[in-house]
């Protein structure tokens, strides 16, 4: 790990930052990767395929199988279901978070939804909404939803007083009161909220699928789970976490550099 | 633009002011400001200036009594602490008080300029002085040209020099535009030099216990009316 370090910083005009990040993030999995490569030669089971097997599993699927499809299928779900329960979760929750009646009558609704099972959520959507798109993308965005009302509540509580007078006394219009002075204030809480999100969505985006849908990352592990096929397994799933990493690295870490802009 | 005339913008009539815990903070209080009056408010710390200054700038309405505003008149506020918005750089929160209509950001250089931070437009809150923060804040008052300007201690942490320029921006308002200007102020000097009247509040519950009429002792410049001395 030092000596990647060393390296990027012995030409750090050379090498453009956004590298030198993707850098230092490669150099843990690559570790887990030499590990993997070391417990599967000693091993010796097809029940622990090699790193090499898996890749290229990966990048047949990808080329001449079903991957890009599938993948495409629970991208689009997470996105949707991501979206949603953002949206819905931040009115709620700076709606909670402002006015404590609202708060005392909705509390125990969000502690119920908190406290069930994402499994549960999917298997009562299905079964009273039928096995189709709506119910997977409600039971979805329920298990999420709570979680994003908890931390948003939390933003809008510890709001400032003084600067919430301050745009009152010079009579702001409505955008700057939001654009200027609450999506602002609550961004470190959207952030947080975006990022356990997430990961949270395409967890259960994926469960959903191999409950009651025939397309999607979450069907095809169901699939090679019955085939016992853990090479095509591992070769979904590492798909998936790829785009994740992807994501996660670009869009939020782009978020939390123009979030964390003013600070000292 | 200006109100015309010197009949009272502001006419205060506080009966009583008490906490939600049942203490009162204020009893009577009545005065009234007109065009151009510079009247400064002072009393012991934690007499309840500043829950005077919230009621006056119609913050708090949780009180038994009436404030009356002339027709049209435009407030300007500096609070006891800046109340900047650290994610807006100095000049987007100067412009943001003038509603961030067109040729906002371009007056919000001036006002910025004219209490000496031309160089700090475009930094961020954190990365200013209490006292350069305190400027701001006051910028972001006097440039949407108040009628009536409300100064929380507004002239506190600043260097000589540095409250120098700003009372010289507050005065050039009142004898270029005529604002009315209520400040709460500890410093004798900067009543003496300043106000037209002063208030002095005290007793338990706060009340106001005198008047004073003063002389505002700003040299007289050619061209305006007052400058402050040096």
């Amino acid at each position: 790990m030092t000596e990647a370090a060393s390296a990027v910083a012995v030409r750090p005009h050379k090498t453009p930052r956004i590298a030198a990040g993707l850098l230092w993030r490669c150099v843990p999995y690559l570790l887990i990767v030499i590990a993997w490569q070391a417990a599967a030669g000693i091993a010796a089971t097809p029940l622990l395929p090699t790193p090499g097997a898996v890749l290229s599993a990966l990048v047949a699927e990808t080329v001449h199988g079903p991957l890009l499809h599938h993948l495409g299928r629970t991208l689009s779900r997470v996105a949707l279901c991501f979206t949603l329960a953002m949206v819905i979760g931040t009115v709620i929750g700076v709606a909670m978070g402002t006015s404590e009646r609202l708060n005392r009558w909705l509390d125990p609704w969000l502690q119920l939804f908190l406290n069930i099972p994402a499994m549960v959520v999917a298997i009562l959507a299905y079964i009273w909404l039928g096995l189709g798109e709506p119910a997977a993308i409600l039971a979805v965005t329920l298990s999420k939803l709570p979680n994003v009302v908890v931390i948003i509540r939390q933003g809008a509580r510890q709001r400032d007083k003084d600067l919430a007078e301050m745009a009152h006394a010079y009579r702001f219009p409505l955008r700057a009161r939001l654009f200027d002075l609450l999506i602002p204030e609550l961004a470190p809480y959207f952030l947080a909220a975006m990022r356990s999100g997430l990961s949270l969505v395409w967890k259960i985006v994926l469960l959903v699928e191999l409950l009651g849908r025939s397309d999607g990352i979450g069907f095809q592990l169901h699939m090679y789970f019955q085939l016992l096929d853990i090479t095509h397994i591992l070769a979904y799933a590492a798909s998936f976490m790829l785009v994740i990493q992807v994501t996660e690295f670009f869009l939020l870490a782009e978020i939390d550099r123009r979030v964390a802009r003013w600070q000292r | 633009m200006s109100l015309a005339g010197n009949a009272d913008r502001l006419t205060v009539d506080i009966v009583e002011k008490t906490w939600p815990g049942g203490r009162q903070v204020l009893g009577p209080v009545s005065f009234a400001l007109s065009a151009g009056e510079v009247v400064a408010i002072s009393g012991p710390s934690g007499c309840g200036k500043s829950t005077l200054m919230s009621i006056v700038a119609g913050l708090d309405a949780e009180f038994r009594g009436h404030i009356r505003w002339a027709d049209g008149v435009r407030l300007g506020i500096v609070f006891q602490a800046p109340r900047l918005l650290p994610w807006r750089t100095a000049t987007q929160n100067v412009a943001l008080a003038l509603g961030g209509g067109r040729g906002a950001q371009h007056r919000a250089r001036q006002a910025l300029a004219d209490v000496g931070l031309e160089e700090a437009a475009e930094a961020y809150p954190a990365r200013l002085s209490l006292g350069m923060a305190r400027r701001v804040a006051l910028a972001r008052a006097l440039v949407r040209e108040p009628d009536v300007l409300l100064l929380d201690e507004a002239f506190v942490s600043l260097d000589d020099r540095a409250a120098d320029t700003v009372r010289h921006g507050v005065l050039a308002a009142v004898s270029r535009r005529g604002t009315s200007v209520l400040m709460v102020t500890h410093d004798a000097r900067e009543q003496l030099l300043m106000a037209d009247r002063q208030l002095v509040l005290g007793g338990a519950p706060t009340r106001l216990l005198a008047e004073h009429a003063l002389a505002r002792t700003a040299c007289q410049i050619p061209g305006g009316r007052a400058i402050s001395c040096r």
